[in-house]
């Protein structure tokens, strides 16, 4: 995938014109062929697109529609595949830790299959035990992910065994495990050691006389930013080598959500305001860390701001350091400064890509600025 | 139909740009155990072969080179061979070799797998057998489990595995199996360890032999080749802290006739080309 790839100048133009700004602009287009790339990628795998990044009903319907599953994690994720008319067999409940209501909400739609990577949470699934189904989640730390999602959430690969004979000796079924080795994982060699150590705990659980049948192998498909990354299918072709290796037979799953969603949409905005400050200039856009760009904050996240006339063709006279500051009356609220650009004057409008992916999902409405519009275009 | 129009080949990928076709003739058994897929297959060229995972672990033309190339190698260096431990092995083609020392008075078998012992007893009905001598204690367990949780030390402890590193389970334990291969062998004993084709895999058996010879004083390297990898070496090592791979005089009572191994052939098992001493990081 190139970094480099924005929607044509003239869509933006017209969206903006029909939609005002700021807008963000959505391609269901994009998110089926991030997904059929994926599948293409890791065939025979069950992709569970994990909601969070971009919970959009209009995701969720092109992807049902794809054929993908479903990974939910909260009350409000499940009503929104409900709604969509997704069979529950389809959806996998991954949040390591829940409220009985989380539980019995999704029971009662039908999702079955839940995550648990302690014993304090097997214990709320004693009164669910004929029902509900457990992944037990590992923990295996990346250090080279840009988001180790093993600090938070999983158990340590040693104390497995006793969580999962615990399971049965409670008389809950474990189907199998799961482990999310970080997102945005530059190579894929740590899904590869996870899922040697999986079938290392597989044929302990065999020789207790539990016969584990599912791995879910998380997320952590790399898509770029601001930095090239590894072509997908070379990504996982040593996942499926180890996984033909080490599972065939066993049901595997996948549970991607940024390589999905992240550049199904684009963002423009516009300059709402100009200074010059000790003689560096200071751009306010309409958006900013409390909106669209949240995803800087809280995903670590670096996108690409480029004024739309640029993409147009236009070849400035000079550029000069410049401050890409949001809306909001916190100084915190500053996206980029020492940005080489060239003049804008209010009104110009920003061009950022691949901005699917915990941006508008983990943005605020704080000040009253509301969260950005979102615009299918395909 | 018959199989053989069907041309049906069993094809083992080494890496991506390597891999071995056999043709069959037919399939006699194909399953899934808890631990892998579990197959045997009557193919042209070699027999009767095993695959596990879909890999080929024992076939009728190899399995006496294999397993008296693993066995003889090390028990006619020992002076007094009591205790041999396997580690692997369900397939009891290791243990028959084993079996040949009237000397050797108990022989442990660890076998995760209790479905291949099973299915070996079903369809090569002479190698099962070996596991039925009374000397034999079949354990079903993790090797690596089995080693630390296990205090015995045996005389030889012979690794039936594609390589040393594919028995550690790093979820158990997080001391190396190297080192407890060394805790668990006794004075005077003798570690057997495959360390893979180097052909394929060449880092790999130099990670391995590097490990073991940084804990042992003695961790040479012997080859030998089997049919079914088309000309391509298996390496072993060899460790000992006390011993040395020369034949021991007199040589210990040995029953039946052996197919591969014999006194003469043992040092030039040991004679490495260049290329294989620059490989394995010993030139």
């Amino acid at each position: 995938m190139s970094i480099n790839s924005y929607p044509d100048p003239a869509l933006l133009r017209a969206t903006v014109a029909e939609h005002g700004v700021p807008v963000l602009l959505l391609s269901c287009e994009t998110i089926r062929s991030q997904y059929r790339s994926l599948h293409e990628a890791l065939p025979g795998v069950e992709l569970h697109y994990a909601l969070k990044p971009l919970p959009h009903p209009d995701v969720v319907a092109a992807l049902a529609d794809e054929g993908a599953s479903f990974d939910l994690a909260t009350n409000g994720e499940v009503d929104v595949v409900r709604a969509a008319g997704i069979a529950p067999e389809r959806c996998i409940h991954t949040h390591p830790i829940k409220r009985d209501g989380d539980i019995s909400h999704a029971l009662a739609y039908g999702c079955t299959t839940f995550v648990v990577d302690n014993p304090y949470e097997l214990d709320k699934f004693l009164p669910y035990r004929d029902q509900a189904e457990i992944l037990v989640r590992i923990s295996f730390r990346s250090s080279d992910a840009v988001v180790d999602l093993s600090y938070k959430f999983g158990i340590a690969p040693d104390q497995a065994l006793d969580l999962i004979t615990k399971a049965r000796d409670m008389g809950i079924k474990v189907r199998g495990l799961c482990f999310h080795v970080g997102s945005q994982s530059a190579m894929s060699y740590k899904h590869v050691e996870a899922i040697g150590f999986c079938r290392q705990l597989f044929n302990l659980a065999a020789l207790e006389g539990i016969e584990l049948d599912t791995l879910d192998i998380g997320g952590g498909f790399p898509v770029p930013y601001t930095e090239p990354v590894m072509p997908i299918d070379d990504f996982c072709r040593p996942i499926v080598a180890a996984l033909e290796r080490d599972f065939s037979g066993t049901r595997i799953l996948a549970e991607p959500g940024r390589f999905i969603s992240a550049p199904s949409m684009t963002l423009v905005s516009s300059v709402m305001g100009k200074s010059e400050r000790g003689g560096t200039m200071w751009y306010y856009l309409d958006d900013g860390l409390y909106g669209s760009y949240s995803g800087k904050l809280y995903d670590h996240c670096n996108y690409q701001i480029i004024p739309l006339k640029l993409l147009e063709g236009e070849e400035p006279d000079e550029r000069r350091p410049s401050v890409i500051a949001g809306p909001t009356c916190d100084s915190i609220d500053v996206i980029y400064e020492g940005q080489m650009l060239p003049e804008l004057e209010c009104g110009d409008l920003l061009v950022s890509p691949m901005m699917g992916a915990y941006t508008w999902a983990t943005a605020t409405e704080f000040n009253f600025f509301p969260k950005t519009k979102i615009v299918r275009v395909d | 139909m018959s199989a053989e129009s069907l041309h049906l080949w069993l094809e083992q990928t080494w890496n991506e740009q390597q891999s071995l076709r056999l043709r069959l003739r037919s399939c006699l058994h194909e399953s899934t155990s808890p631990f892998q897929r579990i197959a045997v297959y009557d193919s042209f060229a070699l027999g009767r072969v095993l695959a596990l995972g879909g890999t080929i672990t024992l076939s009728e033309a190899d399995e006496a080179i294999y397993a008296e190339g693993l066995v003889h190698p090390a028990l006619r260096c020992h002076s007094a061979p009591r205790r041999v431990l396997i580690i692997g092995g369900g397939d009891g083609s290791v243990c028959r070799e084993v079996c040949r020392y009237p000397d050797v008075e108990s022989i442990t078998v660890v076998e995760i797998d209790q479905t291949v012992t099973e299915i070996v007893r079903e369809y090569f009905p002479t190698l099962g057998a070996s596991l039925d001598d009374p000397r034999v204690d079949l354990v079903i367990d993790d090797a690596h489990r089995f080693l630390s949780t296990n205090t015995d030390c045996w005389d030889i402890i012979i690794i039936d595995a594609d390589s040393l590193h594919s028995t550690a389970n790093h979820v158990v334990q997080p001391v190396p199996i190297g080192s407890l291969l060394e805790q668990r062998l006794a004075q005077g004993g003798i570690l057997v360890a495959p360390l893979g084709l180097p052909a394929f895999a060449a880092s790999t058996c130099r990670d391995q032999l590097r490990e073991l010879a940084q804990r042992f004083a003695t961790a040479a390297v012997y080859q030998f080749t089997t049919p079914s990898m088309i000309g391509q070496q298996w390496a072993v090592a060899w460790c000992s802290q006390e011993r040395v791979p020369e034949l021991i005089e007199p040589a210990p009572a040995c029953t039946g006739e052996l197919e591969y191994w014999a006194p003469d052939l043992q040092a030039s098992l040991f004679a490495l080309p260049r290329h294989r001493q620059r490989q394995l990081g010993l030139a």
